[in-house]
């Protein structure tokens, strides 16, 4: 029998948070500022920094540093990041739209005083915010949304034209309506109206209408071509030119095309057959026009490869025309799109005003026929507020509902209902967890779509996965949530969350779900307004931050997560913090006295651990100064940054590295000042001014008896002989 | 974006650990091999001098100034044949990439109404004395056609073409030739009885190709 029976309850392995009321002992009820490890530990978590580092300004004569900057002191509010590759990733862009207006990429040939390039249109405009502007809206929105599709990235907003960048230039995507149509006519040798002399085509391989002396007729449409190859939609049908041909010449036909916006680069000149036919009838309806109707075919007769050219001479027999225009595959950019997604070889894009989701013919991403488009749920459900392409569907998010878009560009796509219960209320808040499903933020917590999403035997079901944290959740900003942001951090394995709480409109608490584990962590002090995960190898997590105070402002700019940064920025500190779950032992007639904490932890070095306890959940911790020990065993006699030397000695050993291993750092304690426990919370975390810390388990000794148990000297328990 | 972050942070009191240190040279070299980028040097920072000659790309030339003679009694594409040169470069690529090859040069052909009859020309073949005279010029490369210029104007006795054209190529031999033909064209076609045209008084005149310049461009993958 021991001196003092007590028992042990060991805490292995620990996991994430858990919030509600009875939970497993190895839940926490707080993880803050750590990172699950793939070695089953939580370990201090990452702070950020801008990508680039400050310069020196003025230094004295000894080389003292006096005065510092960073390219990124005067940045905008950073309210949208994108990332695209060009040649299989050889050739990267990180992009960038400002408060001010501005969109921009970065260039780190530059650096460290100049890290950016002003994105420019093809007259050499730049998007500066005063030449070209990016609009922007301070109140909470889907803001602007991107995909890439052939090494290009597109963007949209809601409000601006939508935008395609290359790399080189951005110029509009697509078109916004279609050309003026042209102005035909019969030319003549002598512009008299009275007596016009004809141009006569005499060569039988040329020229318009029948060598038959008969009347001829033709109409003509136009359309605009951009560098990607994609078409306006086609004009209206040009006036009715008619002529009458002789039995010795034919006739060319003078069409004035119209110049297009700065982006067209060719315009396609289409004309329908001869509308009068070998009698000189005006043909009322055949298989190849039906002017009956008003509608004839079109076929292709010219391409101007250029858009500078009004004039053209039609010389091309009937014969020699090409293929009949698709009218119906024809279409401009959807107007005031919202969300933009590319899911087989199609772009869907919605529109930020109504329930339409419009998408391309296949393989012309910028040309939307007008019969493609989906309504999408009830205007009842809120407007759509997201797109993603994942596995064999293209889900669409409405505030409360979510849809499937299925199918393929050949055989026809349609849309299936999942749920009209839970939406998605952020945009930017959608990422993809590898090997669990689809997660996005909704007005009622983080879900995540899982399953095949088609009928393969596998369930397809949206779950709740902000369930373990309540509290968290309730702390939410819900009319702010369009500033919430999402990605994927694939270094550690998290879906990361920025969200606005409370009175905030802008994000600071970061969610952490460590997917291989399925567990919560929290972060806080995080002014993320838009957030990116470099599709490279190097996994890159990028944010812009809302956080500026003035044009010269510490935290302005682009920052980049990493264990590698001392802090969250230039003023918030990294605090681990693991608070376990409230311990329950029993009964509350039987309560414990807990007198020892150990933490079974990675022997870091001198710094300390501090470990404090909550009993009975009450408000306040047992000590206000919490008992602290070195992260060793007491006999470790470690080499420790900032005072041993190179070939020095520690002790009397020569010093030499460390790999840390698992050690148990032992706290004594004690509640007797307080109620008798029956629950029991016990907090580790670093102390003030350190951060590093890896724990791995935990246990808690407790003195445990049922009250009224017979009291006995304690000198006999100790083996005593004194007796009176 | 090719920066690195160091991902290991040490501060006093920590016990000194190599694989901190062996974690954050590895951000490092784990940039080798192909992933440095424009973001990894400073501007201006690379020179021509420093770039070795062909390594990026390799350009051809030939120029010719001896007149070539198009023959109007084919109507086959004429090219380097061993007794006329027409321009032609042959080139071997070590890797795959791109050609862009381009032609420049004049041509002249007696201008019909320049053209003494040789005897009285018969009704049949008085419109060719009129014009409809055609030269056509291409570009092939390995015998697939690059570029093309439009028939040139039969109104004019001299005039000078330009023809330029891309084309991926695969590691290995290629040659690029410059092809020609002329024709002397009725209304149904091209003529190719020419000794009947002759016959009939029409002087036969071959088109000649004179100073010309062939350029190709090989940029490597």
């Amino acid at each position: 029998m021991s001196a003092i029976p007590t028992k042990s309850v060991r805490i292995i392995p620990l996991r994430g948070m858990d919030q509600r009321w009875r939970v497993e002992p190895t839940s926490a009820e707080l993880v803050q500022d750590l990172t699950w490890d793939a070695k089953d530990s939580w370990r201090d978590a990452y702070g950020y920094r801008r990508i680039i580092h400050d310069y020196e300004l003025v230094k004295n004569e000894t080389g003292e540093v006096l005065s510092s900057t960073n390219a990124f002191d005067p940045e905008g509010l950073i309210h949208s990041i994108h990332w695209f590759a060009k040649h299989n990733g050889a050739l990267q862009f990180l992009v960038w739209e400002t408060a001010d207006g501005e969109l921009k990429f970065f260039n780190g040939s530059g650096a460290p005083s100049s890290v950016s390039e002003y994105v420019r249109d093809r007259d050499g405009d730049a998007f500066n915010g005063t030449d070209r502007v990016r609009s922007w809206l301070s109140t909470p929105n889907p803001g602007t949304q991107s995909i890439t599709y052939a090494g290009r990235l597109y963007l949209v907003n809601g409000t601006d034209e939508p935008l395609v960048f290359d790399g080189r230039k951005a110029e509009r995507a697509g078109f916004g309506g279609p050309p003026g149509e042209p102005y035909v006519a019969v030319p003549d040798k002598t512009a008299s109206e009275t007596t016009p002399i004809p141009i006569t085509l005499t060569d039988r391989r040329i020229g318009l209408g029948y060598r038959l002396g008969k009347k001829a007729g033709y109409k003509y449409k136009v359309t605009y071509v951009n560098e990607r190859g994609q078409e306006s939609p086609a004009s209206e049908a040009s006036n009715f030119v008619t002529f009458d041909n002789t039995t010795d010449y034919k006739q060319p036909v003078l069409v004035t095309i119209p110049v297009g916006p700065v982006e067209v680069v060719a315009r396609r000149i289409y004309r329908t057959l001869n509308l009068f036919d070998t009698s000189g009838n005006y043909v009322a309806q055949s298989s190849l026009h039906d002017a009956t109707n008003g509608f004839e075919n079109y076929y292709f007769v010219q391409e101007i490869e250029d858009n500078v050219t009004e004039l053209v001479y039609d010389i091309l027999p009937d014969a020699g025309i090409g293929a009949v225009l698709d009218e119906t595959r024809l279409g401009p950019f959807p107007f005031a799109g919202s969300h933009i997604a590319n899911f087989k070889n199609t772009m869907f894009v919605a529109q930020v005003s109504s329930n339409e989701l419009r998408f391309s013919a296949p393989l012309a991403p910028e040309m939307f026929p007008q019969d493609n488009v989906f309504q999408i749920g009830d205007t009842s459900l809120g407007p759509i507020t997201g797109l993603y392409p994942t596995k064999n569907a293209l889900v669409v998010f409405k505030t409360r509902g979510i849809y499937l878009i299925k199918g393929d560009p050949s055989n026809g796509f349609f849309a299936q209902t999942l749920t009209v219960d839970v939406g998605c209320a952020s945009a930017d808040s959608i990422a993809e967890i590898p090997g669990h499903g689809l997660a996005f933020l909704s007005e009622a917590g983080v879900y995540l779509l899982k399953g095949a999403l088609e009928n393969s035997g596998t369930v397809t079901g949206v779950v709740h996965l902000s369930t373990p944290i309540p509290d968290v959740m309730s702390r939410l900003n819900t009319s702010a949530l369009h500033n919430a942001s999402g990605t994927i951090n694939t270094r550690n394995h998290e879906y990361l969350l920025s969200v606005p709480e409370r009175g905030d409109v802008n994000a600071s608490l970061l969610l952490k779900f460590h997917y291989d584990v399925k567990e919560w962590s929290i972060s806080e002090n995080w002014p993320i307004a838009c957030m990116v995960t470099t599709a490279d190898h190097r996994h890159h997590v990028i944010f812009g931050t809302w956080d500026v105070a003035s044009k010269v402002d510490p935290n302005a700019g682009l920052h980049v997560i990493s264990p590698g940064w001392p802090s969250k920025g230039p003023v918030d500190s990294i605090e681990p913090r693991y608070e376990t779950s409230h311990l329950d032992f029993g009964s509350v007639v039987g309560p414990v006295f807990p007198i020892r904490a150990y933490a079974y932890t990675v022997g870091y070095g001198h710094n300390d651990m501090e470990c404090n306890l909550v009993i009975n959940r009450e408000y306040d911790k047992i000590y206000s100064i919490a008992p602290s020990h070195d992260q060793r065993y007491p006999t470790d006699e470690f080499p420790i940054y900032g005072t041993v030397e190179w070939d020095g000695t520690v002790g009397t050993s020569e010093a030499a590295w460390v790999t840390p291993r698992p050690v148990v750092v032992r706290f004594d304690l004690s509640t007797s000042h307080r109620n008798l426990v029956h629950e029991l919370q016990v907090t580790f975390s670093t102390e003030t001014g350190t951060r590093k810390m890896q724990i791995i388990g935990a246990e808690v000794e407790v003195k445990a008896g049922a009250p009224g148990s017979a009291a006995k000297p304690l000198t006999l328990n100790y083996g005593g002989t004194l007796t009176r | 974006m090719a920066f690195r972050y160091r991902n290991q942070y040490f501060q006093d009191g920590d016990a000194v650990d190599p694989a901190g240190w062996t974690k954050n040279v590895d951000e490092y070299t784990q940039e080798f091999n192909g992933y440095l980028d424009r973001d990894n040097f400073p501007e201006k920072s690379i020179s021509t001098a420093m770039i070795v000659s062909n390594a990026a790309n390799e350009v051809y030339s030939q120029i010719l100034q001896t007149e070539a003679n198009v023959s109007i009694e084919t109507t086959r594409w004429l090219e380097d044949d061993g007794t006329t040169s027409f321009g032609s470069i042959s080139f071997i690529a070590a890797t795959d990439g791109i050609l862009t090859a381009e032609w420049s040069g004049c041509w002249r052909h007696p201008r019909h109404g320049n053209w003494p009859a040789q005897k009285a020309v018969s009704a049949v073949y008085a419109h060719l004395l009129a014009g409809s005279w055609y030269l056509s010029l291409r570009l092939v490369v390995d015998g697939v056609e690059l570029c093309q210029v439009p028939k040139s104007i039969n109104t004019f006795s001299e005039s000078a073409e330009y023809m330029v054209g891309s084309i991926p190529l695969a590691a290995g031999p290629h040659v690029v030739k410059l092809q020609a033909r002329a024709a002397v064209v009725g209304d149904e076609g091209p003529v190719i009885n020419h000794q009947a045209m002759q016959d009939h008084g029409v002087p036969k005149n071959d088109v000649a190709l004179k100073n010309r310049e062939l350029i190709a461009i090989f940029r490597k993958r």
